[in-house]
């Protein structure tokens, strides 16, 4: 880092039409929040210089989040307050920055310290599955050991979810309080009463063990019992929380305020 | 949350949503009730295509300044999106509202090449749309076309309730004011297109008749009635200045073609290449004051924080205040690491010049466009550049420190020989020697010079000199690509070169509708309904729908392509006036027979009948 630089570490929110947007154009998107915004962001040497930031951990398309993070570094620094007014006013509808923080001199990349997230699954109206959610979760807390078949680009292998899952937990809610905004396009929801599970859990997000949501779901179908249908992406509405580091503190913890 | 008209499902199952949600940094979102007309601007070929387009930027811009019109885009569904909207029965909609396309006002087509004709149909369907303007009722909104193919509407002139020719910037208000006042009366659809045809610039193809002799020639092209023009004068901008150019361009979250901050620095050309449409219809050059241009690049890079803006024209090496627009970008956006792209640059000292200190010379490759091998031939074309402009420029190149070089050529052009076929491989073999005659081989460090010569084959367009000239059959222009190909073995320096040709089945039928009538209307309908879409893209394209449209409408392609046309023939695109006069254009075609070169525009004037709108390079002083 080059001297008088400093790095700041950004939380945003993604959600309503932005969960569409994919990892990379979302870097594409704040390279240019950036410079209308006016941030005075460092850039590399060389003959295509590009702003130093990276991210902590890419979002999948369809996934909401309110604890997305990424650092930056610059070559000046206001007060966050006045940087997260000036590019919240050049954000486009579903971005949002929530918070900032300055990073000590010596700091791991968001990238390395990513742990855990935090996660909010509610099943989309009609795609919620025939067997007992409340019961399986149940002895999914219970259970001594639930092993699952991980995929990953490369491999295929066992993993012990017990290890991977830090924490699980289920309660009904009427459908109409899960989806305030209404439902997605092309869902109805027919009875705003209805109460339908909404889960909340805690997975590791480590480089190595990273856990989505739908493997823990499906692995909750099978531990069900009977034969189930596979859950996939688009049965599930997902909205990342947070994200942690090893001692389990949220990553904007890891600056302080300026 | 904002509705989408495609379900998340949907939107999650396809290649890149981000092509159908619109919510793009500086997109319009106006109140439907509080506007009168609603405005769907298309270019008909996929986002990434369209939204580089700069043509639609500025209407997209000039038409939302008005408090009463909202105007919004709509593109080509890709194919997947295609299927999906079919087997569902979903309306195409626009991005903005999210809205269908037939319930709004006008429906506007960008035209900017021949080959997305099959698109306009995709759209006007998807829309639910009758495709031919005579099925049209009062509920469907009025369909228009406007852009470089407007200057030969006549084979999708049945798709069109009317065409818009010349620039966008000068005749729509008072074609909306005219809308508006039908729209709240009790006239109806088409007493409005009746009255538009009256507007400068506006052609409403229902309103005329065409009419054949035995051969299949034009014998009458006529308004129906008395108050209807014969001729239309094409819309033209007078100063540069004064018109509305975005400040607040649209910023795509997906990669796109051209994604980066456009400044049209001038439009038109000086150049007069007998091959070129876009040099004749464009007439006169008319350029923007530096001022302008430093306002305008600031406003755009500001507003949309993209990191690279590009000097754009027919021909930016003609733009007499380049060094000056150049030198302030450096100067005011090198700390902020703005890229500065050039393209259409000749080569000369100036210009490599600027190259060297805006892009990486160790990793980009220079572009000659000599377009013929010969000098004989770049004669012929009036292609003004010699060979000693050639070698002078890529000598100095060589200097600079490029050693890779691109050399475009045309195969098929009027007049050719096989030794001006054969001539293109020895320039480049030509080009490849000067770089190790310039570069001692000290200095060579184990590098080598890398020329690749690429070839097309060559259309006649409308409004050129070569507007008369017959097209090569598919096999000769396979022939001529063999030739030049063997040649390349040949040469003495045949591992510094490479060749590579077009594809010659795209240009056949390209032929065919550049130059057709109105009869070539069924020939694409036919065409569409055999299934064939986004014929641009070659991975697309399928010949053998289009084959079996020819045979089924028992339509001649060669009557279009190959056929030499007559100096007294009546062509369907000669009711436009472009301003350049025909007689200018046989004058021209005369003289490409005796390879006699036409000055450009700045050098002198040759009268092409341009100076008739009173404005741009016909009174500069000289």
């Amino acid at each position: 880092m080059k001297e008088g630089n400093s790095v700041i570490r950004i939380k945003f929110a993604k959600y309503g039409m932005m969960r569409y947007i994919g990892h990379l154009d979302t870097m594409r998107f704040f390279q240019r929040l950036i410079r209308r915004a006016g941030i005075d962001a460092a850039y590399s040497e060389g003959f295509s210089p590009h702003q130093i930031m990276s991210f902590a951990q890419p979002l999948g398309v369809g996934v909401e989040s309110c604890g997305e993070y990424m650092d930056l570094e610059v070559r000046s620094l206001g007060t966050a307050s006045d940087m997260r007014e000036r590019m919240n006013a050049e954000c486009a509808e579903g971005i949002e920055i929530r918070e900032m923080s300055l990073l000590p001199e010596k700091h791991e990349k968001a990238m390395a310290s990513v742990y855990a997230a935090d996660y909010r699954v509610v099943f989309r109206p009609s795609h919620e599955p025939a067997w007992d959610i409340c019961a399986a979760v149940d002895e999914f807390n219970k259970a001594p050991s639930v092993k699952v078949m991980k995929k990953s680009k490369k491999s295929i292998r066992e993993v012990e979810l017990k290890e991977l899952v830090y924490s699980l937990s289920v309660c009904l809610k009427p459908i109409g309080e899960l989806f305030p905004e209404g439902p997605l396009s092309g869902d109805v929801i027919e009875d705003n009463e209805r109460r339908v599970p909404l889960l909340h859990m805690r997975l590791s997000a480590s480089s190595g063990d990273n856990v989505k949501p739908e493997l823990l779901i499906n692995a909750l179908g099978s531990l069900s019992g009977s034969e189930v249908e596979e859950i996939g992406r688009t049965d599930l509405f997902i909205t990342r929380e947070e994200l942690y580091d090893k001692e389990m503190k949220a990553l904007i913890e890891a600056g302080t305020g300026f | 949350m904002k509705k989408t008209a495609l379900s998340d499902e949907i939107l999650l199952s396809i290649e890149k949503p981000e092509r159908y949600i619109g919510n793009e940094i500086n997109a319009v979102i106006k109140n439907r009730g509080e506007v009168d007309i609603r405005f769907a601007l298309c270019f008909p070929d996929v986002y990434e295509i369209g939204m580089s387009h700069l043509g639609i930027q500025i209407l997209y811009d000039m038409f939302n300044k008005r408090p009463d019109i909202w105007c919004e885009r709509v593109y080509s569904p890709w194919t997947d999106l295609d299927r999906i909207m079919r087997d569902r029965d979903i309306p195409l909609f626009a991005l903005e509202s999210q809205d269908s396309i037939k319930e709004f006002d006008f429906l506007g087509i960008t035209l900017q090449y021949e080959m997305c004709y099959t698109n306009i149909l995709q759209v006007l369907e998807l829309s639910k749309i009758p495709l031919l303007s005579c099925d049209r009722s009062e509920e469907d909104p009025i369909v228009i076309g406007g852009g470089p193919c407007a200057y030969n509407p006549e084979p999708i002139a049945e798709f069109f309730d009317l065409f818009y020719i010349g620039e966008g910037e000068t005749s729509y208000d008072e074609l909306f004011d005219l809308y508006k006042k039908y729209k709240t009366g009790k006239k109806g659809r088409s007493d409005f297109l009746r009255e538009a045809s009256k507007i400068e610039g506006i052609y409403v193809p229902s309103l005329y008749e065409v009419s054949y002799d035995e051969k299949g020639l034009i014998k009458d092209f006529s308004p129906l009635y008395p108050d209807v023009p014969s001729k239309i004068r094409k819309n033209i901008v007078k100063d540069m200045d004064l018109v509305t150019y975005p400040e607040k361009p649209l910023v795509p979250f997906i990669q796109v073609t051209q994604d980066r901050v456009v400044l049209e620095v001038m439009r038109g050309c000086i150049r007069g290449c007998r091959f070129c449409q876009a040099g004749q219809i464009y007439r006169p050059v008319r350029e923007r004051s530096v001022d302008f241009l430093k306002d305008k690049a600031k406003k755009m890079l500001d507003s949309t924080g993209q990191d690279e803006i590009t000097l754009s024209s027919l021909s930016t090496s003609d733009y007499s205040g380049l060094k000056e627009i150049v030198d302030f970008l450096i100067d005011e956006y090198r700390d902020k690491c703005v890229n500065i792209s050039l393209p259409s640059l000749r080569i000369d000292e100036f210009s490599l010049d600027i190259m060297s200190r805006v892009q990486d010379v160790k990793k980009s490759s220079l572009t000659f466009a000599p377009e013929a091998g010969s000098q004989r031939m770049r004669n012929v074309i009036n292609k003004g550049i010699t060979e000693e402009n050639i070698m002078q420029g890529s000598a100095e190149a060589f200097k600079g420190g490029w050693n890779k070089v691109k050399l475009y050529f045309m195969l098929g052009l009027p007049f050719e020989r096989d030794e001006d076929v054969t001539e293109i491989a020895h320039l480049s073999n030509r080009v490849a020697m000067n770089w190790f005659d310039t570069i001692p081989k000290e200095e060579r460090k184990g590098q080598r010079v890398m020329v690749t010569a690429s070839a097309s084959f060559f259309i006649p367009k409308p409004f050129t000199p070569f507007q008369w000239a017959p097209m090569n059959p598919p096999e000769e222009f396979l022939r001529k690509a063999h030739l030049v190909k063997d040649t390349f073995k040949t040469e003495l320096n045949h591992k510094s070169l490479k060749f590579q040709y077009h594809e010659h089945d795209l240009s056949e039928l390209e032929g065919v509708l550049a130059r057709g009538d109105r009869r070539i209307s069924k020939v694409i309908m036919k065409a569409y309904e055999n299934g064939a879409v986004f014929d641009s893209w070659q991975e697309i394209f399928d010949r053998d729908k289009w084959d079996r449209a020819f045979t089924e409408c028992d339509i001649d392609r060669k009557f279009y392509t190959e056929r030499e046309r007559e100096i007294t023939e009546i062509f369907p695109w000669d009711f436009i006036d472009t301003g350049v006069s025909k007689e200018f254009l046989k004058a021209e075609w005369e003289k490409a027979k005796t390879e006699t070169v036409t000055p450009n525009c700045r050098a002198s004037c040759s009268g092409c009948g341009a100076a008739s709108f009173g404005t741009g390079v016909c009174f500069e002083r000289r």
